[in-house]
């Protein structure tokens, strides 16, 4: 498992643009991004746009980034910044929505901080994908239990499916995501979903 | 940071070898954060929620977007209206999760401490619902007659006329009484505005331009007109008051046995039944304050205590008082100071309408920090977990378990 290689990699296709690699840089980028994003503005649709706004703005530098690493951490910062920024305007306008507590701290400890934060949201989007990566049935199913709190009967009333194919799907989808984790090595922060999914 | 990556994967593959797991320590003892990332990690209820999120976003749409402007005038060095100054100052630094921040009081001391050894993982959060803040004002005005006017249902304009005042609602659903017709006396007639739990603060002006914020689960009691001597209302639950200053017609509010006699001023009554202490805030000018057996006249900035509305002590300035905190209901937030948890339970109840239940023994936190109210309820208890503090939201029931 080498992805340190994977984005160096990445990183030179994408500079000489590749469209196959612009894709894969939006996946991988966006969803975490906004993930990031929503955390401090508290609101999903004002995140996807800054970070889109964001993206289009570090992809016009691309260049200037000498590792991946590099152009995620320019973006987590300018996203950062757009997000606070856009918080701030909203407080202006209406009630405040959410008051933060300030702490400043050393140029040192933000660096830190903010490597932590894309840490995090890459673990998440690690995860997300391979949920994503659930064959069609298994992955609606999936997601209906745990993003959508369904429970078996309601997927079944929804899906118009009869509860045992939603059970026999759920099984399947389990299956496949303990195959995965067990043959690709993968992150197996998903064994607790499972333990958890045992419980409905 | 791959390097960071690679032992979390192992770690939770279990398959993390002893120097790893010495080194993964290490890193989760550097700084409080990395700590909280492993700990999240290991949360299934912020698992759940989170990728719930990840889930919600329009990435393939936003793919589309993006790409047709980036395919537009290719790669320019600048690109249309983007505005996003770049700071290279210190930074605030946020927690994971929410930007939302309660500071760690005294009692709960170990989260913070990094070295500390996690609780084992445990479902924080089990969301079967969700209560969101409230969005209107439920409050009823009763008038004098006995009819009762449901604010929120009512239009903009003049609501009534009683005598010779018209009660009116403004545009923003504020209410205000004015003066119509002739002055001829008319004998003085009694309004009530009840608020009830899960409603929004009410505002008004009542004849005289005093002007009063009644918070959730709260209500005052005032004459249409004030013809009197004196200036008299009553409140229960909280309020704060501008009195228009009229130094012939002292304004006096009551509650129980409590009596605040006032000129010209600013201040804050916090007198909800179940809370133990009668508080009474001052901001601007001057107000005694009479107890059953005592009396205190607080200067700005002061605060009169009076436990079971019976003896008077008062708070000077320079005690712990924090005005932002007293007002912060008024400007759209909880404001917790060293509050225990039942503090923090009863102000939810009221502002989300829900009954609280306590499972178990009540958790020992002492909880500071502000919070927006309008998040919904499932948001702000969702900071309490970060204090190990277990929550299950069932219709208008929330049950609280350590």
């Amino acid at each position: 498992m080498n992805v340190e290689l994977d984005d160096i990699n990445l990183l030179k296709a994408f500079k000489a643009g590749d469209a196959g690699a612009e894709r894969t840089v939006f996946q991988r980028l966006y969803r975490p991004l906004c993930h990031y994003a929503e955390t401090i503005t508290g609101h999903a649709a004002a995140a996807e746009d800054l970070v889109q706004e964001c993206i289009i703005k570090s992809w016009a530098r691309r260049n200037i980034f000498p590792t991946f690493l590099d152009l995620q951490r320019f973006l987590y910062r300018i996203v950062r910044n757009a997000a606070v920024d856009h918080t701030r305007a909203a407080r202006r306008h209406q009630l405040a929505h959410i008051e933060m507590q300030s702490l400043d701290v050393d140029g040192a400890a933000i660096d830190d901080s903010l490597d932590n934060e894309i840490l995090r949201a890459e673990l998440l989007q690690e995860i997300y994908t391979e949920i994503d990566q659930l064959p069609g049935r298994c992955r609606q199913i999936f997601k209906m239990i745990f993003f959508d709190g369904l429970s078996t009967d309601q997927i079944a009333a929804q899906l118009s499916l009869n509860t045992q194919t939603v059970r026999t799907q759920k099984a399947r989808a389990l299956q496949l995501l303990r195959i995965q984790l067990l043959e690709k090595g993968r992150i197996s922060a998903l064994l607790l979903l499972y333990s958890l999914l045992k419980k409905i | 940071m791959y390097r960071i990556k690679l032992l979390i994967h192992k770690s939770l593959r279990g398959e993390i070898t002893a120097a790893e797991q010495a080194e993964l320590e290490a890193w989760a003892a550097a700084a409080p954060g990395n700590q909280a990332l492993l700990d999240d990690l290991n949360n299934a209820g912020y698992l759940e929620e989170a990728l719930a999120r990840i889930d919600g976003y329009g990435e393939e749409n936003a793919w589309k977007q993006v790409r047709a402007r980036i395919a537009g005038p290719q790669h320019s060095e600048q690109p249309a209206k983007v505005d996003i100054p770049l700071r290279h100052i210190a930074w605030r630094r946020w927690t994971v999760a929410a930007a939302i921040l309660v500071l760690v009081g005294a009692s709960s001391w170990w989260l913070l401490w990094p070295g500390n050894k996690v609780p084992p993982p445990a479902v924080t959060a089990t969301k079967t619902n969700d209560v969101t803040a409230p969005t209107n004002t439920r409050a009823v005005i009763t008038l004098s007659n006995g009819q009762q006017v449901y604010l929120d249902s009512a239009g903009s304009g003049t609501l009534a006329t009683q005598g010779n005042v018209a009660v009116v609602k403004g545009a923003h659903g504020e209410i205000a009484y004015r003066p119509v017709g002739s002055n001829a006396d008319i004998a003085v007639m009694y309004n009530t505005v009840t608020n009830p739990r899960g409603s929004r603060v009410v505002n008004m002006t009542l004849a005289d331009g005093t002007r009063v914020w009644l918070n959730a689960n709260s209500s005052i009691r005032y004459p249409t007109a004030f013809t009197g001597k004196d200036r008299a209302v009553e409140i229960t639950g909280e309020a704060y008051l501008e009195v228009m200053h009229d130094a012939r017609k002292p304004f006096m509010v009551t509650r129980g046995t409590i009596r605040i006699e006032v000129l010209g001023t600013q201040f804050n009554v916090n007198a909800y039944d179940d809370e133990q202490n009668i508080k009474v805030t001052l901001l601007e000018g001057q107000v005694k304050v009479q107890g059953k057996e005592s009396a205190v006249i607080l200067q700005p900035g002061e605060q009169a205590i009076a436990p079971n509305g019976n003896v008077m002590q008062r708070l000077s300035k320079h005690g712990n008082i924090d005005i932002d905190a007293v007002m912060a209901w008024k400007n759209g937030l909880f404001a917790f100071n060293d509050a225990d948890v039942p503090t923090v339970m009863r102000q939810l109840a009221r502002w989300y309408d829900v009954d609280v239940r306590y499972e178990g023994v009540i958790p020992a936190r002492t909880i500071n920090g502000k919070i927006g109210q309008s998040l919904s309820l499932d948001q702000v208890l969702h900071v309490l977990t970060k204090l190990r503090i277990h929550y299950t939201i069932d219709g208008k029931n929330l049950t609280v378990r350590p």
